[in-house]
């Protein structure tokens, strides 16, 4: 499992470091005006095929009516986003942290991996849809099982990430300080832990970019608050403007967290970012 | 000697998983109409063969139809967007929100575009997997730019030389993680897209099944979800050691 | 000595059952609308803490099921449709049935006005909606109707999917609820026509009160359901005063985001409908009916749902109701 995996997201439409100066806020202007047409044409054909009837609003309405549907169900949505938030980036912390420490210990011991690898491997292919009832059965109604859900589908790209950077410390380096008698904490600490961090952030985005999925799906199975559930009950009493008005939320909200966790990258690992151009 | 400790070593780990999870329901802990007992699930296997395995075939179909159309998409968007730079700032985000999209929600109006059969399951499932394929293989094409590439740039190398010589090996082995990641995930997908309406695939069993309570059948088309997604990484695993070799002391954990 | 210990045995629960209130969690058989009326009600106006309860009421989801939360000890009281009852019973689970809300069942096919179907053998030759659980009483309607399954086209259908019958794509969709979707599709500019599978030789007493049989049977408990009941029928009793004031209740006090209250109001005064009977005249709301779960487990068995006919007998009881002193209406 190689890494490096996913790129730096919101990266493609902001301006590099290296181009912090003036200039470059009317270069970063004009790069995104590309998609800034795009976008304003895409909803303006989106329109009018809901005005001339080809999409059917009983299926998805019209940009006009789902922004209304936003204001107006602006208190819902904040109320059960906010309960989704709490799941999604609670079982996200939850479900990483499990990973980066089963990584630890997995590089740590050959014999624990052996044994528990596949079982990691297994808990990930199992349908949600069929565990989320038993979790909640288990766990009681409320943000726990979901946060459980959305933790079991985003710690396995961090795991097999982690192990992969864990071996790519350079083996050189790793040598010296042992011949400079470090310890094995000071190994993990200086050469084992920086190696990880690229492919450990390439696997958290792909974790953000699930999450609110994950905590969607296992409120629309098992819960009575938050987005999945304002967006089955939408669609219970046909509400169709409604029930876009919560998906829409949903995105913009996974799409934010990706660009939180672009953020921290950039902080975490500063040294990728200098004039690397990396995507 | 190591070979047998890497077979004995999980099996001995399931052995337990399914001795708690015997344990677990045959003292009542957990509900048999919850959650079965491992016996009876196996038991149903016997009862119930030929309907999981037809109902396994559908959601086969769909899971690796999805996956290969994702994965094909998802490489070819990446291939596109580290070569134009007007694309990588047009398309590119509107990939990215499209991911954001919980297209689960989604699926029952993607049911009144496409019709009750496979094609909904199969875009979920490509909607699911073509995210991972993007990102990865677009890092990995230009993980070899700045050595090689500059080489080839003096050699007059035509771009398509380039991408042919250079590029694509380079991403070899970031292709090979998200199809490891996808190849895990494709099931889950097509299950969860049946689940929220189909007449025949896993995840219709686990509905209609569990309607009636019927738990042992439905947690052996869980167990069968499961084995296919597991089978699926292994060939995943088995192919990158075909394609491959020269990554051979990468695989050793995955 | 030894009696007086005896005596205080007795004496120090009651003591502490007057103190502390009786907790309950009890699963709704849907989200708290208006066929939730009883419970909500009770739990907000202080019925249930004035007859010495602690009530948790847990609204159902989409995967959730009632009587599995009963089963697992999670739930004290389900309220649930006795198709699933009876299933689960199927399976060897041991369950009571202690009252029954509606005398005829809301369940129903919906569909459209244009189609021309209004009785169920107009069905020959349509394209009909089908939800995933719902196939086997679809099958089982054909064929007390002398049709076939190959006599129909279906095509599978979401749980909260209306769209495909407003598009156009179907004739018919079953299962609806007989209130709620035919409303909600005529509100989207397409006019039904409701078939209640009640009328069809497919009664069920939907949303039954039940619960686990050893809970019955611990001693106490049937008084203790019974004062539980009580507060149903109170509850209820003012529904049944006033039942579009009942549905402005519960959309008011959004107890769940989205209630529409057209389609609320309308609800209630079909729902009065269906929970009232001669039995209920005679005896009180939320009786039980023997024959209905008769002819409920016949078709559960000739639907192949069960492996054999559950017998409802022993599963029925109306001790809860008779101490529980329910308005005749």
């Amino acid at each position: 499992m190689d890494a490096a995996g996913t790129a730096l997201l919101a990266d493609a439409a902001l301006p590099r470091w290296s181009e912090r100066a003036r200039p470059a806020v009317r270069g970063a202007l004009m790069a995104s005006a590309p998609l800034a047409i795009l976008v304003v044409a895409g909803l303006g054909v989106w329109e009018w095929l809901s005005d001339i009837g080809v999409i059917p609003r009983y299926i998805l309405p019209a940009p006009q009516a789902l922004l209304g549907a936003m204001v107006t169900t602006s208190e819902a949505l904040t109320r059960h986003g906010l309960v989704t938030i709490q799941e999604a980036v609670g079982g996200f912390l939850l479900g990483n942290a499990i990973a980066i420490a089963a990584s630890l210990l997995f590089a740590a011991s050959r014999a624990v991996r052996l044994c528990f690898y596949p079982l990691a491997l297994a808990s990930r292919a199992v349908p949600i849809v069929a565990i989320t009832p038993l979790l909640v059965i288990l766990l009681g109604r409320g943000m726990l099982p979901i946060i459980v859900v959305v933790a079991i589908s985003v710690y396995f790209p961090t795991l097999l990430n982690m192990l992969r950077g864990l071996r790519s410390a350079d083996v050189e380096y790793q040598e010296l300080l042992y011949s400079l008698n470090a310890s094995r904490w000071q190994r993990l600490r200086i050469v084992e832990l920086p190696a990880c961090l690229p492919y450990l952030f390439a696997a958290l985005k792909v974790g953000a970019s699930v999450a609110f999925i994950g905590a969607i799906v296992g409120e629309w199975i098992g819960a009575n608050s938050g987005l999945g559930y304002l967006i089955v009950i939408s669609a219970n009493y046909f509400r169709i403007p409604a029930m876009w008005a919560a998906i829409t939320v949903a995105a913009t909200l996974t799409l934010l967290l990706v660009a939180a966790v672009s953020t921290a990258e950039k902080f975490a690992t500063p040294w990728r970012h200098e004039g690397t151009g990396d995507l | 000697m190591n070979r047998t400790l890497a077979i004995a070593a999980p099996t001995l780990v399931f052995a337990i998983v399914i001795a708690l999870w015997q344990l677990a329901t045959q003292s009542g802990w957990v509900n048999q109409l919850v959650l079965p007992t491992p016996v009876g699930t196996i038991a149903a296997f016997a009862t119930n063969g030929p309907e999981l395995a037809s109902n396994a075939l559908v959601t086969s179909i769909e899971a690796v139809t999805g996956m290969v159309l994702g994965n094909v998409i998802g490489l070819a968007l990446a291939v596109v967007f580290v070569h134009s730079q007007l694309s990588r700032r047009t398309v590119l985000p509107l990939a990215m929100a499209a991911k954001a999209v919980p297209i689960v929600a989604v699926a029952p109006a993607l049911i009144i575009w496409l019709g009750n059969g496979m094609a909904p399951k199969i875009l979920v499932t490509i909607f699911l997997v073509f995210f991972p394929m993007l990102v990865n293989a677009m890092r990995g094409l230009r993980s070899a730019d700045s050595d090689m590439g500059e080489l080839l740039h003096s050699l007059s190398a035509t771009r398509w030389q380039t991408l042919w010589m250079v590029r694509l090996p380079a991403a070899m082995p970031y292709v090979f993680s998200a199809l490891k990641l996808s190849a895990c995930a494709c099931f889950v997908s097509a299950i969860v897209s049946e689940w929220v309406a189909a007449d025949q695939g896993l995840g219709y069993l686990i509905v209609f099944a569990g309607s009636q309570f019927r738990t042992e059948e439905v947690w052996a088309a869980v167990l069968v979800g499961t084995l296919l997604s597991m089978v699926m990484v292994g060939l995943v695993v088995g192919l990158e050691r075909v394609t491959t070799p020269w990554l051979a002391h990468q695989h050793q954990a995955a | 000595m030894k009696r007086f210990l005896a005596a205080l045995a007795v004496l120090i629960p009651l003591a502490a059952q007057a103190q502390t209130p009786r907790k309950l969690t009890v699963v709704l058989g849907y989200i708290p609308n208006v066929e939730m009326y009883g419970p909500e009600y009770a739990l907000h106006e202080g019925l249930f803490k004035a007859a010495g309860f602690d009530v948790t009421l847990v609204p159902t989801g989409q995967g959730i099921n009632q009587v599995q939360m009963v089963a697992a000890g999670v739930a004290d009281i389900g309220i649930a449709n006795p198709e699933s009852i009876l299933a689960a019973a199927g399976r060897g689970e041991k369950f009571k049935i202690i009252a029954s809300q509606f005398q005829t069942s809301p369940v129903a096919m919906t569909c459209r006005k244009d189609s021309g179907v209004t009785k169920a053998t107009d069905l020959k030759g349509k394209r009909i909606g089908v939800k995933v659980a719902a196939k086997p009483y679809l099958d089982l309607l054909l064929s007390k109707n002398g049709l076939k399954d190959t006599d129909v086209t279906t095509t599978t259908i979401g749980g909260t999917d209306i769209a495909v019958l407003i598009s156009g794509r179907i004739d018919c969709e079953v299962t609806t609820f007989a209130f709620n979707e035919p409303r909600l599709i005529e509100n989207a500019g397409v006019p039904v026509n409701v078939l209640p599978l009640g009328s069809f030789g497919l009664n069920a007493q939907t949303d039954s009160y039940f619960v686990k049989e050893s809970f019955f049977n611990t001693p106490g408990n049937v008084e203790m359901l019974a004062k539980f009941m009580h507060t149903q029928g109170e509850a209820w009793a003012n529904f049944f005063k006033d039942p579009k004031a009942a549905a402005a209740y519960m959309v008011n006090q959004k107890f769940v985001d989205g209630l529409d209250i057209d389609q609320q109001s309308y609800q209630a005064t079909q729902q009065a409908i269906f929970m009232k009977s001669k039995l209920t005249a005679e005896k009180g709301i939320l009786w039980i009916n023997p024959a209905t779960f008769k002819e409920t487990a016949e078709n559960l068995f000739a639907a192949h749902v069960t492996d054999k006919v559950v017998d409802p007998t022993d599963m029925l009881t109306t001790a809860v109701l008779e101490q529980s002193g329910l308005p005749k209406l």
